[in-house]
């Protein structure tokens, strides 16, 4: 390192320019963080403002679909099943209509189809096996995954040529790595 | 340094990999992904908004760590030695190319490890795949494939890559508008970040230190029949087994596991092309890393190329899903092995000594 007095005067203004340079960028830095502080700060007000489009877009789902939902819990799946039909048509790619169309399979009894069903509502939407998200189905798949575990299998050991079952456990051991978590 | 003090370095440092990736993974990181270079590359690839995918975007303080603490232990012990100037283009694309193996395969050598250690049997194939990369490469090193020697550099160039670490921890604390944290997804999934970073500088401080590799441990093995770095290795897998299986985040099994396909084809392809290419530039991403940190521009230019890949691969989606390799991975794949093998022909030195 060299001592100032033995700075050529090249050196003192660069010295001098660095050290004003610095100051600025440091005094901006700060105004801008105090003004980011003043208005909720920046990160947090996004992630708050993220957190409410989902809370939105669920009371946004559970209302468009919630016809749907009264006739299921009713038993009459087929009145449900024609209504759901109307709703996908009106809007197309909700990927919500996935979760209400798995939920009516289960009711009617077709745990393959609720399977692949539920399959394609998380890819649409990873959303809905994320804790941190008003979403968050996955108490409800892990229940329709450990189900289908039990019967898949020995369904497969009976008609070891359906392709259907087959794929129904390619879907069920999809889900359950979904579930599990990890960086994807 | 006496073998002793050495071989204690290197089995510390594997210690603490093993059981630090597991801790994180239960303290808040996402499952058997406690620490994997690749995916935190792929993270910080998206706090900078180098891709779109905003579940895949934070500033992970542990590769902060890594390069900070690695710096002061090199600057302590007056192990801080600027050098670079070997293939540096070379050494870019072959970073690139590993972070494209580890994302179809979902996860770097260490993650590798931790998640074998927590039963994960899907990767078996990966394992296979980077001990046969690593054998290749030891392979043509013997052969006569080694790059240019590096230079010493002027110091400036060494304080690039810690200043760098230092500049993401303030992007992280002060997070200003251009930089991009995912509120859901993996990006959500974080330990809290004082123990990230203090977990990650600790390791970086041992890991320079010991100069631990998961792949150079092999390497050194099939060369010279070394097993001071391969200890270091095998303490990182056992430890993640022990902790995993204290803390309850042990599962065996080929089913259910997370972050995981079934692939094991192109899993163990994938991971032979991260074996063959970090023997080729002398190290794992984890390593890279560090040596970054202690002043090698080469690693740094090969963290850069590793940056580049991760962007790539979210932007692109040549990454892998639970669903298993996409098609633009399977071809990234192949293309990195043709890129490794067409380095290692160019750079074998055929006159001379045969090795």
């Amino acid at each position: 390192m060299i001592g100032y007095n033995s700075m050529d005067w090249l050196d003192k203004i660069n010295i001098t320019i660095l050290a004003g340079l610095v100051a600025v960028t440091m005094a901006m830095l700060v105004q801008h963080g105090l003004a980011a502080r003043q208005h909720g700060g920046v990160a947090i007000s996004a992630e708050k403002e993220l957190q409410r489009a989902y809370r939105e877009q669920a009371a946004r789902d559970a209302q468009l679909f919630k016809n749907v939902r009264l006739l299921r819990e009713q038993g009459k799946t087929s009145q449900a099943l024609a209504s759901l039909k109307e709703i996908m048509k009106a809007h197309p790619g909700n990927p919500h209509a996935f979760v209400v169309q798995a939920r009516l399979d289960l009711a009617g009894g077709s745990l393959t189809d609720a399977i692949a069903n539920f399959r394609k509502a998380v890819d649409a939407r990873p959303e809905y096996v994320d804790r941190k998200t008003p979403f968050y189905i996955g108490k409800e798949i892990e229940t329709v995954v450990t189900e289908a575990l039990e019967k898949l299998p020995r369904e497969r050991k009976l008609k070891p040529d359906d392709r259907n079952i087959a794929i129904a456990m390619k879907n069920v051991y999809y889900l359950q790595r979904r579930l599990a978590g990890g960086c994807e | 340094m006496s073998w002793y003090k050495r071989i204690d370095a290197a089995l510390v440092t594997g210690l603490l990999l093993g059981s630090g990736g597991v801790l994180l993974s239960l303290l808040g990181n996402p499952a058997n992904s406690g620490i994997c270079v690749s995916c935190f590359m792929e993270n910080l690839a998206g706090a900078l908004q180098l891709h779109p995918n905003v579940r895949m975007s934070y500033i992970r303080p542990e590769l902060i760590g890594f390069v900070l603490g690695s710096f002061l232990v090199a600057a302590r012990t007056r192990r801080f030695r600027v050098t670079g100037g070997s293939s540096p283009l070379v050494r870019f694309f072959l970073g690139f190319f590993i972070i494209l193996g580890c994302s179809v395969f979902i996860g770097c050598p260490i993650k590798m490890l931790q998640r074998l250690g927590s039963g994960d049997l899907t990767a078996v194939a990966a394992t296979l795949g980077l001990v046969f990369g690593v054998w290749l490469g030891a392979k043509y090193i013997r052969k006569g494939t080694f790059l240019d020697r590096e230079k010493e550099m002027p110091r400036i160039n060494g304080y690039m890559m810690p200043l760098l670490a230092l500049l993401m921890l303030l992007f992280l604390l002060m997070q200003p508008g251009f930089i991009r944290l995912g509120a859901a997804g993996p990006a959500a999934m974080r330990a809290p970040l004082l123990v990230s970073l203090g977990i990650g500088l600790v390791i970086g401080g041992f890991a320079q230190r010991s100069g631990l590799c998961i792949t150079g441990g092999i390497r050194n093995y099939f060369l010279v029949r070394e097993t001071t770095l391969l200890s270091g290795v095998l303490a990182a897998l056992g430890s993640a087994f022990l902790v995993s299986l204290a803390t309850g985040q042990f599962h065996f099994g080929m089913n259910g596991q997370p972050a995981s396909h079934l692939n094991h084809g192109w899993t163990f392809l994938a991971m032979t092309l991260v074996g063959l290419a970090s023997v080729i530039i002398d190290g794992c991403p984890f390593r890279q890393l560090i040596k970054a940190g202690q002043g090698d521009i080469d690693a740094a230019i090969a963290s850069f190329g590793m940056l580049a890949g991760a962007a790539v691969a979210i932007s692109w989606s040549l990454q892998s899903t639970s669903a298993g390799p996409s098609f633009g991975g399977k071809i990234s794949v192949l293309t990195g092995l043709a890129f490794s093998i067409v380095v290692v022909m160019t750079y074998r030195h055929r006159t001379g000594t045969t090795r």
